[in-house]
C-alpha cells in the first residue's frame, strides 16, 4: 500500500509540476511581485517533485527536501505580507490628525497650528488682521502669538505688519522638526 | 542512532519552515481574500496546517504508521488543487474583457 501511495505522489507532483510549468510561463511578464512568484513556484516544485522522489531512493532526505520547500514558500510569501503591513502603518499615519504627527514646543498653542496652516495653505504674505479674520480670532491674540511664532523662527515679519512661513514653519507643520528642540533660542 | 537523530532534525526543520510558512500563509490571504487569488490563497493555508499536522504526527508517532502516508498523500493532493485553482484564477482573469480607458 504504501509503495502504491508514493507512486500516486509522485504521480500528483509531476501533475502540480505542469500546472507550476505553465504558471511560470504564462506570468512571465509581469514585473509587480516577481519575487513573491517565482519563490513560490520554486518551493511547490521542490515539495511537488523532489519530496516524491526523495521519498523513493533517499527516504531519509525526505523531511530535509519538505523543510527546504517550506524555506522557499516562506521567502515567496514574506513580500508581500511585509508590504501589507507597511502599507498599513502608512495608511494609520496619514489618516491620522495631522496635528497629531507634529511636535509642539511648550511654548506654543493650538491657535499656532491654526495660523501656520493658513500661511502654509495660502502660501501668501499675510497681515494679523487677515489671519484674525480667517481663523475666527481677534486682531490682539493674533498679534500676540505672531510675536511668538517669529521669536521662534517659524514665521517672520517682512516688513512692518506683514509675515510668511519660514523654511523651520514649513518643517514644524510636516512634523520634521521638533516645536522646543529646534527652534529654543 | 546518529539516523534517528538525523531524521528529528530534519522532522523539527519541517515542522519550524512550515510552521512559519503556514503562519505567512494566513497573513497573505487576509491581504489576498477579496482578490482572485484570495481561494487559492486559502487552500495554500490548509495545505501548510496539513504540512504541519503532518509533521507533527511523525514526531510523536513511528514514521513508517500508514496514517502518516495517506496524510502526506492528503497534502501532495492538496498542493495540487492549490495550483490547478492558480491557473483557473489566472485563465479567468485573462479572459475578462478589458475596460476602455478614458483618454
Amino acid at each position: 500500500m504504501v509503495g502504491a501511495l508514493q507512486l500516486y505522489d509522485l504521480a500528483v507532483g509531476v501533475l502540480s509540476a505542469l500546472g507550476l510549468v505553465y504558471l511560470a510561463y504564462s506570468q512571465r511578464f509581469i514585473v509587480g511581485y516577481r519575487r513573491f512568484f517565482y519563490f513560490l513556484i520554486a518551493g511547490f516544485l521542490v515539495f511537488s517533485v523532489a519530496g516524491p522522489l526523495a521519498d523513493l531512493f533517499a527516504p531519509s532526505l525526505t523531511h530535509a527536501v519538505h523543510g527546504v520547500a517550506a524555506s522557499l514558500v516562506i521567502l515567496g510569501l514574506y513580500d508581500p505580507v511585509h508590504n501589507d503591513l507597511r502599507k498599513d502603518e502608512w495608511a494609520r499615519l496619514l489618516l491620522q490628525e495631522p496635528s497629531d504627527l507634529r511636535y509642539p514646543g511648550e511654548w506654543m498653542v493650538p491657535m499656532d497650528d491654526e495660523i501656520l496652516e493658513l500661511f502654509h495653505s495660502t502660501d501668501l504674505v499675510l497681515t494679523p488682521s487677515i489671519i484674525a479674520y480667517n481663523i475666527d480670532r481677534s486682531r490682539e491674540e493674533v498679534n500676540r502669538r505672531l510675536s511668538e511664532l517669529e521669536a521662534h523662527q517659524l514665521v517672520e515679519r517682512v516688513e512692518r505688519g506683514k509675515y510668511r512661513i519660514t523654511q523651520l514653519g514649513e518643517g514644524y507643520l510636516q512634523g520634521t522638526l521638533d516645536g522646543d528642540r529646534q527652534t529654543s533660542p | 542512532m546518529v539516523e534517528e537523530v538525523l531524521y528529528n532534525l530534519t522532522v523539527a526543520f519541517s515542522l519550524a519552515t512550515g510552521s512559519a510558512a503556514g503562519l505567512l500563509s494566513l497573513l497573505t490571504w487576509e491581504t489576498l481574500r477579496r482578490s482572485p487569488f484570495g481561494r487559492a490563497v486559502f487552500v495554500l493555508s490548509v495545505v501548510m496546517v496539513l504540512f504541519i499536522v503532518y509533521h507533527v504526527l511523525l514526531l510523536v508517532s513511528p514514521a513508517s504508521a500508514a496514517y502518516a502516508e495517506v496524510f502526506k498523500s492528503a497534502i501532495f493532493t492538496g498542493v495540487m488543487v492549490f495550483i490547478w485553482m492558480l491557473v483557473w484564477s489566472q485563465r479567468r482573469m485573462r479572459s475578462r474583457p478589458q475596460v476602455e480607458r478614458v483618454p
